[in-house]
Protein backbone atom coordinates (compact mmCIF):
# COMPACT_ATOMS: atom_id res chain seq x y z
CA UNK A 1 0.00 0.00 0.00
CA UNK A 2 2.83 2.45 1.47
CA UNK A 3 4.53 1.43 -2.07
CA UNK A 4 1.95 2.06 -4.34
CA UNK A 5 1.08 5.83 -3.15
CA UNK A 6 5.23 6.32 -2.94
CA UNK A 7 4.69 5.09 -6.62
CA UNK A 8 1.87 7.22 -7.47
CA UNK A 9 4.25 10.28 -5.89
CA UNK A 10 6.61 9.13 -7.69
CA UNK A 11 5.46 8.89 -11.39
CA UNK A 12 3.69 12.25 -10.42
CA UNK A 13 6.91 13.64 -9.61
CA UNK A 14 8.47 12.81 -13.17
CA UNK A 15 5.44 14.63 -14.84
CA UNK A 16 4.22 11.02 -15.88
CA UNK A 17 0.30 11.62 -16.19
CA UNK A 18 -0.56 8.10 -17.94
CA UNK A 19 1.71 6.02 -15.46
CA UNK A 20 0.08 8.34 -12.64
CA UNK A 21 -3.85 7.32 -14.23
CA UNK A 22 -2.67 3.52 -14.48
CA UNK A 23 -1.83 3.59 -10.70
CA UNK A 24 -4.52 5.32 -9.13
CA UNK A 25 -7.13 2.99 -11.08
CA UNK A 26 -5.49 0.15 -9.67
CA UNK A 27 -5.81 1.71 -6.18
CA UNK A 28 -9.13 2.29 -6.43
CA UNK A 29 -9.92 -0.83 -7.92
CA UNK A 30 -7.83 -2.59 -4.90
CA UNK A 31 -10.68 -0.09 -2.69
CA UNK A 32 -7.68 1.69 -1.12
CA UNK A 33 -8.97 4.57 0.85
CA UNK A 34 -9.46 7.69 -1.35
CA UNK A 35 -8.57 10.27 0.54
CA UNK A 36 -5.53 8.55 1.58
CA UNK A 37 -4.76 7.91 -2.41
CA UNK A 38 -5.22 11.50 -2.51
CA UNK A 39 -2.97 12.85 0.63
CA UNK A 40 0.32 9.93 0.69
CA UNK A 41 0.35 9.69 -2.92
CA UNK A 42 -0.71 13.06 -5.11
CA UNK A 43 -0.46 15.27 -2.44
CA UNK A 44 2.65 13.79 -1.18
CA UNK A 45 4.46 14.24 -4.90
CA UNK A 46 3.31 17.67 -5.17
CA UNK A 47 4.87 18.38 -2.03
CA UNK A 48 8.26 17.03 -3.46
CA UNK A 49 7.62 19.63 -6.33
CA UNK A 50 7.03 22.46 -4.21
CA UNK A 51 10.10 22.04 -2.00
CA UNK A 52 12.52 21.28 -5.29
CA UNK A 53 10.77 23.86 -7.20
CA UNK A 54 11.65 26.21 -4.04
CA UNK A 55 15.48 25.10 -3.62
CA UNK A 56 15.95 25.19 -7.90
CA UNK A 57 16.46 21.54 -8.50
CA UNK A 58 13.52 21.26 -10.61
CA UNK A 59 12.04 24.22 -12.76
CA UNK A 60 8.59 25.35 -14.48
CA UNK A 61 8.17 22.68 -17.26
CA UNK A 62 8.64 20.01 -14.28
CA UNK A 63 6.70 21.89 -12.02
CA UNK A 64 3.83 21.68 -15.04
CA UNK A 65 4.33 18.42 -15.97
CA UNK A 66 4.05 16.76 -12.47
CA UNK A 67 0.65 19.96 -12.30
CA UNK A 68 -0.80 17.84 -15.01
CA UNK A 69 -0.41 14.32 -13.96
CA UNK A 70 -1.59 15.97 -10.45
CA UNK A 71 -4.86 17.08 -12.39
CA UNK A 72 -5.19 13.45 -14.29
CA UNK A 73 -5.15 11.55 -10.96
CA UNK A 74 -7.35 14.36 -9.28
CA UNK A 75 -9.93 13.68 -11.91
CA UNK A 76 -9.81 10.02 -11.40
CA UNK A 77 -10.59 10.42 -7.86
CA UNK A 78 -12.95 13.27 -7.84
CA UNK A 79 -16.61 11.29 -8.28
CA UNK A 80 -15.13 9.16 -5.16
CA UNK A 81 -14.13 11.87 -3.30
CA UNK A 82 -17.30 12.55 -0.39
CA UNK A 83 -18.31 16.27 0.19
CA UNK A 84 -16.55 17.22 3.54
CA UNK A 85 -14.77 14.20 3.39
CA UNK A 86 -11.69 15.97 2.16
CA UNK A 87 -10.76 18.85 4.88
CA UNK A 88 -8.24 20.76 2.41
CA UNK A 89 -6.77 23.83 4.05
CA UNK A 90 -9.58 26.05 2.90
CA UNK A 91 -10.34 28.54 -0.03
CA UNK A 92 -7.84 30.83 -1.94
CA UNK A 93 -8.93 32.93 -4.82
CA UNK A 94 -6.44 34.54 -7.24
CA UNK A 95 -6.10 36.25 -9.96
CA UNK A 96 -4.11 38.71 -12.11
CA UNK A 97 -4.85 42.48 -11.39
CA UNK A 98 -7.09 44.85 -13.22
CA UNK A 99 -4.84 46.15 -16.62
CA UNK A 100 -2.76 43.25 -16.54
CA UNK A 101 -2.79 40.12 -18.99
CA UNK A 102 0.11 38.15 -17.28
CA UNK A 103 -0.52 34.69 -15.90
CA UNK A 104 2.03 32.42 -15.60
CA UNK A 105 3.45 33.25 -11.95
CA UNK A 106 -0.29 33.01 -11.03
CA UNK A 107 -0.46 29.48 -12.53
CA UNK A 108 2.12 28.50 -10.48
CA UNK A 109 1.42 29.93 -7.71
CA UNK A 110 -2.01 28.04 -8.00
CA UNK A 111 -0.67 24.71 -9.13
CA UNK A 112 1.21 24.82 -6.13
CA UNK A 113 -1.96 26.07 -3.59
CA UNK A 114 -3.36 22.78 -5.04
CA UNK A 115 -1.01 20.61 -4.40
CA UNK A 116 -0.84 22.33 -1.00
CA UNK A 117 -4.51 21.82 -1.05
CA UNK A 118 -5.85 24.72 -1.03
CA UNK A 119 -8.99 25.25 -3.02
CA UNK A 120 -8.02 27.48 -6.09
CA UNK A 121 -11.04 29.80 -7.33
CA UNK A 122 -9.04 30.91 -10.54
CA UNK A 123 -10.14 34.09 -11.81
CA UNK A 124 -8.36 34.81 -14.58
CA UNK A 125 -6.64 38.02 -16.06
CA UNK A 126 -7.05 41.44 -15.93
CA UNK A 127 -9.88 41.21 -13.24
CA UNK A 128 -12.05 44.03 -12.29
CA UNK A 129 -11.97 45.58 -9.16
CA UNK A 130 -15.72 44.41 -8.38
CA UNK A 131 -15.18 40.96 -9.82
CA UNK A 132 -12.57 40.33 -6.84
CA UNK A 133 -14.95 42.00 -4.56
CA UNK A 134 -18.08 39.51 -5.75
CA UNK A 135 -15.97 36.46 -6.07
CA UNK A 136 -15.00 37.48 -2.25
CA UNK A 137 -18.69 37.79 -1.50
CA UNK A 138 -19.86 34.88 -2.85
CA UNK A 139 -16.92 32.63 -1.98
CA UNK A 140 -15.83 33.63 1.39
CA UNK A 141 -12.34 32.92 1.31
CA UNK A 142 -9.41 32.58 3.56
CA UNK A 143 -7.31 34.13 1.41
CA UNK A 144 -6.93 36.26 -1.66
CA UNK A 145 -3.95 36.16 -3.55
CA UNK A 146 -3.54 39.34 -6.34
CA UNK A 147 -0.95 39.14 -8.95
CA UNK A 148 0.78 42.23 -11.02
CA UNK A 149 3.84 41.76 -13.51
CA UNK A 150 3.97 45.38 -14.11
CA UNK A 151 4.94 48.39 -12.41
CA UNK A 152 2.65 50.42 -14.13
CA UNK A 153 -0.71 47.66 -13.19
CA UNK A 154 0.46 47.36 -9.55
CA UNK A 155 -1.50 50.23 -8.41
CA UNK A 156 -4.64 47.85 -8.97
CA UNK A 157 -3.47 46.41 -6.45
CA UNK A 158 -4.47 49.02 -3.72
CA UNK A 159 -7.86 49.93 -6.11
CA UNK A 160 -8.84 46.03 -4.98
CA UNK A 161 -8.03 46.25 -1.36
CA UNK A 162 -9.76 49.42 -1.61
CA UNK A 163 -12.94 48.12 -3.33
CA UNK A 164 -13.10 45.51 -0.61
CA UNK A 165 -12.48 47.89 2.36
CA UNK A 166 -15.57 49.47 1.09
CA UNK A 167 -17.37 46.79 0.71
CA UNK A 168 -17.03 45.91 4.13
CA UNK A 169 -15.49 42.72 2.91
CA UNK A 170 -11.78 43.74 4.27
CA UNK A 171 -11.22 42.00 7.12
CA UNK A 172 -13.45 39.25 6.63
CA UNK A 173 -10.15 37.25 4.09
CA UNK A 174 -6.44 37.74 3.88
CA UNK A 175 -4.70 39.60 0.94
CA UNK A 176 -1.49 38.36 -0.18
CA UNK A 177 0.39 40.01 -3.62
CA UNK A 178 3.07 39.36 -5.76
CA UNK A 179 4.73 39.59 -9.20
CA UNK A 180 7.60 41.12 -10.19
CA UNK A 181 7.40 44.57 -9.51
CA UNK A 182 5.84 43.38 -6.15
CA UNK A 183 8.28 43.87 -3.40
CA UNK A 184 7.81 43.53 0.14
CA UNK A 185 7.51 47.24 1.13
CA UNK A 186 5.05 47.87 -1.34
CA UNK A 187 2.82 44.85 -0.19
CA UNK A 188 3.45 46.79 3.40
CA UNK A 189 2.13 50.04 1.88
CA UNK A 190 -0.62 49.06 0.17
CA UNK A 191 -2.30 46.90 3.44
CA UNK A 192 -1.52 43.76 2.48
CA UNK A 193 -1.37 40.71 4.77
CA UNK A 194 1.72 38.83 3.05
CA UNK A 195 4.08 38.61 0.26
CA UNK A 196 6.16 36.53 -1.77
CA UNK A 197 8.94 36.60 -3.82
CA UNK A 198 8.31 33.84 -5.70
CA UNK A 199 5.42 30.75 -6.32
CA UNK A 200 7.10 28.44 -4.31
CA UNK A 201 7.10 31.33 -1.60
CA UNK A 202 3.46 32.04 -1.44
CA UNK A 203 2.53 28.23 -0.72
CA UNK A 204 4.83 29.14 2.57
CA UNK A 205 2.90 32.01 3.25
CA UNK A 206 -0.43 31.01 2.41
CA UNK A 207 0.37 28.57 5.18
CA UNK A 208 1.13 30.98 7.73
CA UNK A 209 -1.49 33.09 6.94
CA UNK A 210 -4.20 29.93 7.50
CA UNK A 211 -2.51 29.21 10.44
CA UNK A 212 -3.30 32.51 11.87
CA UNK A 213 -6.92 33.06 11.23
CA UNK B 1 34.46 60.81 -29.84
CA UNK B 2 30.94 61.15 -30.60
CA UNK B 3 27.98 59.32 -28.91
CA UNK B 4 28.26 56.70 -31.53
CA UNK B 5 32.37 56.13 -30.90
CA UNK B 6 31.36 55.97 -27.10
CA UNK B 7 29.12 53.64 -27.35
CA UNK B 8 31.00 50.96 -29.65
CA UNK B 9 34.73 51.92 -27.29
CA UNK B 10 32.03 50.51 -24.55
CA UNK B 11 30.60 47.71 -25.96
CA UNK B 12 34.60 46.53 -26.69
CA UNK B 13 35.28 47.17 -22.66
CA UNK B 14 37.43 49.65 -23.55
CA UNK B 15 37.43 53.10 -21.97
CA UNK B 16 35.35 56.07 -23.80
CA UNK B 17 35.42 59.63 -22.72
CA UNK B 18 32.58 59.19 -21.26
CA UNK B 19 30.09 56.47 -19.53
CA UNK B 20 27.42 56.23 -22.54
CA UNK B 21 23.65 56.31 -22.23
CA UNK B 22 21.28 54.33 -23.90
CA UNK B 23 17.93 53.04 -23.36
CA UNK B 24 16.03 50.41 -25.75
CA UNK B 25 12.23 52.17 -24.93
CA UNK B 26 11.00 55.73 -23.39
CA UNK B 27 7.44 55.95 -23.35
CA UNK B 28 6.32 58.69 -25.43
CA UNK B 29 4.34 59.99 -21.89
CA UNK B 30 7.83 60.57 -19.96
CA UNK B 31 9.89 62.27 -23.03
CA UNK B 32 6.79 64.23 -23.95
CA UNK B 33 6.81 65.42 -20.51
CA UNK B 34 10.51 66.44 -20.24
CA UNK B 35 10.16 68.28 -24.11
CA UNK B 36 5.86 68.80 -25.28
CA UNK B 37 5.26 67.49 -28.31
CA UNK B 38 8.93 66.02 -29.51
CA UNK B 39 9.41 63.20 -31.64
CA UNK B 40 11.53 60.21 -29.90
CA UNK B 41 14.61 60.87 -32.78
CA UNK B 42 14.59 64.28 -31.84
CA UNK B 43 14.43 63.60 -27.85
CA UNK B 44 17.25 61.40 -28.32
CA UNK B 45 19.29 64.34 -29.96
CA UNK B 46 18.21 66.81 -27.60
CA UNK B 47 18.50 65.40 -24.81
CA UNK B 48 21.69 63.62 -25.23
CA UNK B 49 21.39 59.87 -25.50
CA UNK B 50 24.22 58.29 -26.80
CA UNK B 51 21.87 55.63 -28.95
CA UNK B 52 18.53 55.89 -31.24
CA UNK B 53 16.72 52.44 -30.35
CA UNK B 54 14.35 50.54 -32.41
CA UNK B 55 12.51 48.17 -30.42
CA UNK B 56 10.87 45.89 -32.86
CA UNK B 57 7.76 45.68 -30.12
CA UNK B 58 6.83 49.45 -30.53
CA UNK B 59 7.66 49.66 -34.19
CA UNK B 60 4.97 48.00 -35.38
CA UNK B 61 6.93 45.63 -37.05
CA UNK B 62 4.32 42.88 -36.93
CA UNK B 63 0.73 43.95 -38.11
CA UNK B 64 -2.19 43.29 -35.95
CA UNK B 65 -5.82 42.57 -37.09
CA UNK B 66 -8.18 43.53 -34.56
CA UNK B 67 -10.66 40.74 -33.27
CA UNK B 68 -12.77 42.43 -31.12
CA UNK B 69 -12.81 45.29 -28.54
CA UNK B 70 -10.20 43.32 -26.17
CA UNK B 71 -8.48 41.00 -28.70
CA UNK B 72 -6.04 41.20 -31.52
CA UNK B 73 -4.08 39.04 -33.94
CA UNK B 74 -0.45 39.24 -35.21
CA UNK B 75 1.12 37.83 -38.25
CA UNK B 76 2.88 35.30 -36.11
CA UNK B 77 -1.03 33.83 -35.87
CA UNK B 78 -0.87 34.44 -31.79
CA UNK B 79 -3.93 36.45 -30.13
CA UNK B 80 -3.08 38.91 -27.80
CA UNK B 81 -5.31 40.68 -25.39
CA UNK B 82 -5.07 44.11 -25.13
CA UNK B 83 -5.66 46.34 -22.40
CA UNK B 84 -5.07 49.61 -21.55
CA UNK B 85 -1.73 49.17 -20.15
CA UNK B 86 -0.47 46.70 -22.42
CA UNK B 87 -0.36 43.68 -24.88
CA UNK B 88 0.40 39.98 -23.78
CA UNK B 89 -0.20 37.02 -25.67
CA UNK B 90 -3.08 34.69 -25.19
CA UNK B 91 -3.19 32.47 -27.46
CA UNK B 92 -1.09 30.38 -30.30
CA UNK B 93 -1.73 28.77 -33.68
CA UNK B 94 0.65 25.67 -32.61
CA UNK B 95 -0.41 22.55 -30.74
CA UNK B 96 1.10 20.01 -32.22
CA UNK B 97 3.98 18.74 -33.88
CA UNK B 98 1.72 18.75 -37.42
CA UNK B 99 1.20 22.16 -36.39
CA UNK B 100 4.06 23.07 -36.21
CA UNK B 101 5.67 21.34 -39.84
CA UNK B 102 2.69 23.17 -41.21
CA UNK B 103 3.46 26.23 -39.87
CA UNK B 104 4.87 29.10 -41.75
CA UNK B 105 6.15 31.84 -40.06
CA UNK B 106 6.07 35.91 -41.06
CA UNK B 107 8.06 37.02 -44.02
CA UNK B 108 11.50 38.25 -42.66
CA UNK B 109 11.85 40.61 -45.65
CA UNK B 110 8.33 42.24 -45.80
CA UNK B 111 9.23 46.29 -46.09
CA UNK B 112 7.18 47.17 -42.52
CA UNK B 113 9.47 44.40 -40.69
CA UNK B 114 12.14 46.84 -39.65
CA UNK B 115 9.92 49.64 -38.91
CA UNK B 116 11.67 53.29 -38.30
CA UNK B 117 14.71 51.59 -38.39
CA UNK B 118 15.94 53.00 -41.48
CA UNK B 119 15.07 56.43 -40.98
CA UNK B 120 17.02 55.94 -37.78
CA UNK B 121 19.73 55.22 -39.86
CA UNK B 122 19.57 57.92 -42.91
CA UNK B 123 19.46 60.17 -39.84
CA UNK B 124 21.94 59.28 -37.16
CA UNK B 125 24.34 56.52 -38.75
CA UNK B 126 28.09 57.75 -37.66
CA UNK B 127 26.91 60.07 -34.93
CA UNK B 128 24.63 58.02 -32.39
CA UNK B 129 24.82 54.32 -32.44
CA UNK B 130 21.73 53.09 -33.80
CA UNK B 131 20.46 49.67 -32.40
CA UNK B 132 17.90 47.29 -33.41
CA UNK B 133 16.17 45.19 -30.66
CA UNK B 134 14.14 41.93 -32.03
CA UNK B 135 14.15 38.57 -30.30
CA UNK B 136 16.11 35.45 -30.59
CA UNK B 137 14.23 32.08 -30.21
CA UNK B 138 12.60 31.90 -26.55
CA UNK B 139 9.48 34.03 -26.42
CA UNK B 140 8.32 34.09 -29.94
CA UNK B 141 8.51 30.44 -30.56
CA UNK B 142 6.66 30.40 -26.78
CA UNK B 143 4.41 32.63 -27.87
CA UNK B 144 3.84 30.42 -30.88
CA UNK B 145 2.68 27.49 -28.72
CA UNK B 146 1.45 29.54 -25.16
CA UNK B 147 3.76 29.95 -22.73
CA UNK B 148 2.43 27.68 -20.15
CA UNK B 149 2.09 24.90 -23.14
CA UNK B 150 5.48 25.16 -24.24
CA UNK B 151 7.16 25.20 -20.84
CA UNK B 152 5.02 21.77 -20.40
CA UNK B 153 6.44 20.44 -23.73
CA UNK B 154 9.92 20.78 -22.96
CA UNK B 155 8.96 17.60 -20.64
CA UNK B 156 6.04 15.59 -22.65
CA UNK B 157 7.35 17.02 -25.94
CA UNK B 158 10.67 17.74 -26.32
CA UNK B 159 10.17 17.54 -30.42
CA UNK B 160 7.64 19.87 -30.90
CA UNK B 161 9.69 22.17 -29.11
CA UNK B 162 12.81 21.95 -31.56
CA UNK B 163 10.79 22.25 -34.06
CA UNK B 164 9.15 25.56 -33.22
CA UNK B 165 12.36 26.78 -32.02
CA UNK B 166 14.11 26.23 -35.50
CA UNK B 167 11.27 28.29 -37.19
CA UNK B 168 11.47 31.21 -34.92
CA UNK B 169 15.51 30.80 -35.12
CA UNK B 170 15.35 30.87 -39.06
CA UNK B 171 13.26 33.53 -38.73
CA UNK B 172 15.49 36.02 -36.17
CA UNK B 173 18.53 35.26 -38.01
CA UNK B 174 17.33 36.52 -41.58
CA UNK B 175 15.64 39.62 -39.42
CA UNK B 176 18.83 40.11 -37.87
CA UNK B 177 20.99 39.86 -40.77
CA UNK B 178 18.85 42.14 -42.76
CA UNK B 179 18.79 44.66 -39.61
CA UNK B 180 22.06 44.98 -39.55
CA UNK B 181 22.71 45.12 -43.40
CA UNK B 182 20.56 47.92 -43.59
CA UNK B 183 23.14 49.54 -40.89
CA UNK B 184 22.24 48.92 -37.49
CA UNK B 185 25.14 48.99 -35.35
CA UNK B 186 23.97 46.95 -32.57
CA UNK B 187 21.33 43.87 -32.16
CA UNK B 188 19.87 43.74 -28.56
CA UNK B 189 18.12 40.23 -28.45
CA UNK B 190 15.01 40.05 -25.99
CA UNK B 191 13.55 37.04 -24.70
CA UNK B 192 12.92 36.59 -21.27
CA UNK B 193 14.74 33.80 -19.48
CA UNK B 194 13.97 34.18 -15.65
CA UNK B 195 11.52 35.54 -13.07
CA UNK B 196 13.12 37.60 -9.85
CA UNK B 197 14.43 34.55 -8.31
CA UNK B 198 15.63 32.23 -10.87
CA UNK B 199 15.16 30.84 -14.55
CA UNK B 200 12.24 29.78 -15.95
CA UNK B 201 13.93 26.31 -17.23
CA UNK B 202 17.08 24.73 -16.20
CA UNK B 203 20.34 25.42 -16.52
CA UNK B 204 19.91 21.98 -18.23
CA UNK B 205 17.59 22.45 -20.83
CA UNK B 206 18.38 26.13 -21.75
CA UNK B 207 21.36 24.15 -22.95
CA UNK B 208 19.57 21.77 -24.56
CA UNK B 209 16.74 23.69 -26.16
CA UNK B 210 17.46 27.44 -25.85
CA UNK B 211 21.13 28.23 -26.51
CA UNK B 212 22.26 26.72 -29.91
CA UNK B 213 19.66 28.72 -31.16
CA UNK B 214 20.70 31.75 -29.66
CA UNK B 215 24.26 30.72 -30.51
CA UNK B 216 23.12 31.02 -34.08
CA UNK B 217 21.64 34.59 -34.24
CA UNK B 218 24.47 35.82 -31.59
CA UNK B 219 26.72 34.45 -34.33
CA UNK B 220 24.69 35.66 -37.65
CA UNK B 221 24.75 38.99 -35.80
CA UNK B 222 28.32 39.47 -35.65
CA UNK B 223 28.98 37.58 -38.57
CA UNK B 224 27.53 40.69 -40.45
CA UNK B 225 29.56 43.31 -38.26
CA UNK B 226 27.52 44.63 -35.66
CA UNK B 227 27.88 44.49 -31.73
CA UNK B 228 25.08 42.12 -30.21
CA UNK B 229 23.58 42.30 -26.34
CA UNK B 230 21.54 39.69 -24.69
CA UNK B 231 18.92 40.69 -22.77
CA UNK B 232 17.05 38.92 -20.42
CA UNK B 233 15.05 39.76 -17.61
CA UNK B 234 15.36 38.32 -13.91
CA UNK B 235 17.60 35.99 -12.32
CA UNK B 236 19.80 34.92 -14.73
CA UNK B 237 23.00 33.83 -12.95
CA UNK B 238 22.57 29.98 -13.48
CA UNK B 239 22.55 30.70 -17.42
CA UNK B 240 25.15 33.75 -17.42
CA UNK B 241 28.24 31.52 -18.14
CA UNK B 242 26.44 29.91 -21.15
CA UNK B 243 25.37 33.42 -22.44
CA UNK B 244 28.37 34.68 -22.03
CA UNK B 245 30.44 31.89 -23.49
CA UNK B 246 28.87 33.03 -26.74
CA UNK B 247 31.03 35.97 -27.60
CA UNK B 248 28.11 38.16 -26.76
CA UNK B 249 29.41 41.62 -26.60
CA UNK B 250 26.80 42.81 -23.65
CA UNK B 251 24.20 41.67 -21.26
CA UNK B 252 21.51 43.46 -19.96
CA UNK B 253 18.91 44.42 -18.45
CA UNK B 254 20.44 43.51 -14.76
CA UNK B 255 17.81 44.11 -12.32
CA UNK B 256 18.73 44.95 -9.27
CA UNK B 257 15.42 43.33 -7.58
CA UNK B 258 16.45 39.78 -9.23
CA UNK B 259 19.95 40.00 -7.49
CA UNK B 260 21.62 41.26 -10.44
CA UNK B 261 24.21 43.35 -8.36
CA UNK B 262 26.22 44.82 -10.66
CA UNK B 263 29.69 44.59 -8.54
CA UNK B 264 29.42 40.83 -8.69
CA UNK B 265 28.26 40.82 -12.37
CA UNK B 266 31.58 43.44 -13.11
CA UNK B 267 33.24 41.14 -10.60
CA UNK B 268 32.58 37.90 -12.77
CA UNK B 269 32.00 38.56 -16.07
CA UNK B 270 33.81 42.38 -16.43
CA UNK B 271 36.42 41.57 -18.25
CA UNK B 272 34.40 39.54 -20.92
CA UNK B 273 31.37 41.04 -21.66
CA UNK B 274 30.08 45.22 -21.58
CA UNK B 275 27.30 45.40 -18.58
CA UNK B 276 24.09 47.29 -20.11
CA UNK B 277 21.33 49.17 -17.35
CA UNK B 278 20.71 48.42 -13.49
CA UNK B 279 19.19 51.66 -12.74
CA UNK B 280 16.17 50.27 -11.12
CA UNK B 281 12.79 51.22 -12.88
CA UNK B 282 10.76 50.36 -10.01
CA UNK B 283 10.76 51.83 -6.97
CA UNK B 284 13.85 53.90 -7.71
CA UNK B 285 12.42 55.89 -10.85
CA UNK B 286 8.75 55.58 -10.05
CA UNK B 287 8.98 56.82 -6.61
CA UNK B 288 12.42 58.23 -5.05
CA UNK B 289 13.60 61.93 -5.23
CA UNK B 290 15.65 62.98 -8.36
CA UNK B 291 18.31 63.26 -6.27
CA UNK B 292 18.04 59.39 -5.15
CA UNK B 293 17.96 58.65 -8.70
CA UNK B 294 21.17 61.01 -9.06
CA UNK B 295 23.12 59.59 -6.31
CA UNK B 296 22.35 55.60 -6.86
CA UNK B 297 23.57 56.29 -10.77
CA UNK B 298 26.20 57.76 -9.29
CA UNK B 299 27.16 54.72 -6.89
CA UNK B 300 26.42 52.27 -9.74
CA UNK B 301 28.70 53.76 -12.15
CA UNK B 302 31.39 53.46 -9.40
CA UNK B 303 30.83 50.23 -9.38
CA UNK B 304 30.60 49.48 -12.85
CA UNK B 305 32.54 51.51 -14.95
CA UNK B 306 35.98 51.43 -13.69
CA UNK B 307 38.02 50.45 -16.97
CA UNK B 308 35.19 50.41 -19.67
CA UNK B 309 32.98 48.25 -20.37
CA UNK B 310 29.71 49.97 -18.68
CA UNK B 311 26.50 51.75 -20.66
CA UNK B 312 23.99 53.57 -18.29
CA UNK B 313 20.42 52.32 -18.84
CA UNK B 314 17.47 51.22 -16.77
CA UNK B 315 16.26 48.00 -15.57
CA UNK B 316 13.85 47.63 -18.01
CA UNK B 317 12.70 50.23 -19.93
CA UNK B 318 11.49 53.62 -19.59
CA UNK B 319 8.02 53.00 -19.29
CA UNK B 320 4.83 55.15 -18.09
CA UNK B 321 5.37 55.25 -14.83
CA UNK B 322 8.67 56.64 -14.34
CA UNK B 323 8.73 60.03 -13.05
CA UNK B 324 10.20 62.06 -15.90
CA UNK B 325 11.88 64.24 -13.88
CA UNK B 326 13.53 61.09 -12.86
CA UNK B 327 14.89 60.21 -16.26
CA UNK B 328 15.96 63.43 -16.60
CA UNK B 329 17.87 63.04 -13.47
CA UNK B 330 19.38 59.39 -14.75
CA UNK B 331 20.49 61.49 -17.78
CA UNK B 332 21.97 64.22 -16.11
CA UNK B 333 23.52 62.35 -13.37
CA UNK B 334 25.47 60.23 -15.95
CA UNK B 335 26.58 63.60 -17.81
CA UNK B 336 27.88 65.00 -14.59
CA UNK B 337 29.70 61.49 -12.92
CA UNK B 338 30.50 59.46 -15.51
CA UNK B 339 33.54 61.70 -17.02
CA UNK B 340 36.61 58.98 -17.35
CA UNK B 341 39.20 61.14 -16.20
Amino acid sequence: MADTYQEIASSLYRGDASKVAELVREAIDKNLDVSEILSDGLMKGMDKVGQDFKTNVIYVPEVLAAARAMQTGMNLLRPFLVKGEVKGRGKYVIGTVAGDVHDIGKNLVKMLLEGAEFEVIDLGVDVAVEDFVNAVSEHSPKILGLSALLTTTQKSMLATIEGLEESGLRQSVKIMVGGAPITASYAEEIGADGFAPDASAAVDVAGNLVKWR
Amino acid sequence: MNSAERIFTALQGDIPDRVPILEWFVHPSVYQALIPGITWPDFVEQIGLDAISSLFLFEGAFTETKIDEKTVMNEWGVTLAVTEEHQAPIEGPIKTLEDAKRYIPPDPEAPHRLGHLPEYIQRFKGEKAVVWAQRADFMWAAELCRLDDFLLNFVINPKLVHEVLEIVAEFSVALARRAVRAGADVVMLGDDYAFNTAPLMSPAMFKEFILPRLTRVIQAVKDEGAFCVKHSDGNVWSLLDMIVDTGVDAINPLEPVADMEIAAVKKKYGDRVCLIGNIDCGDLLCKASPEDVMRTVKETISKAAPGGGYIVSSSNTIHSSVKPENYRAMIEATHRYGMYS
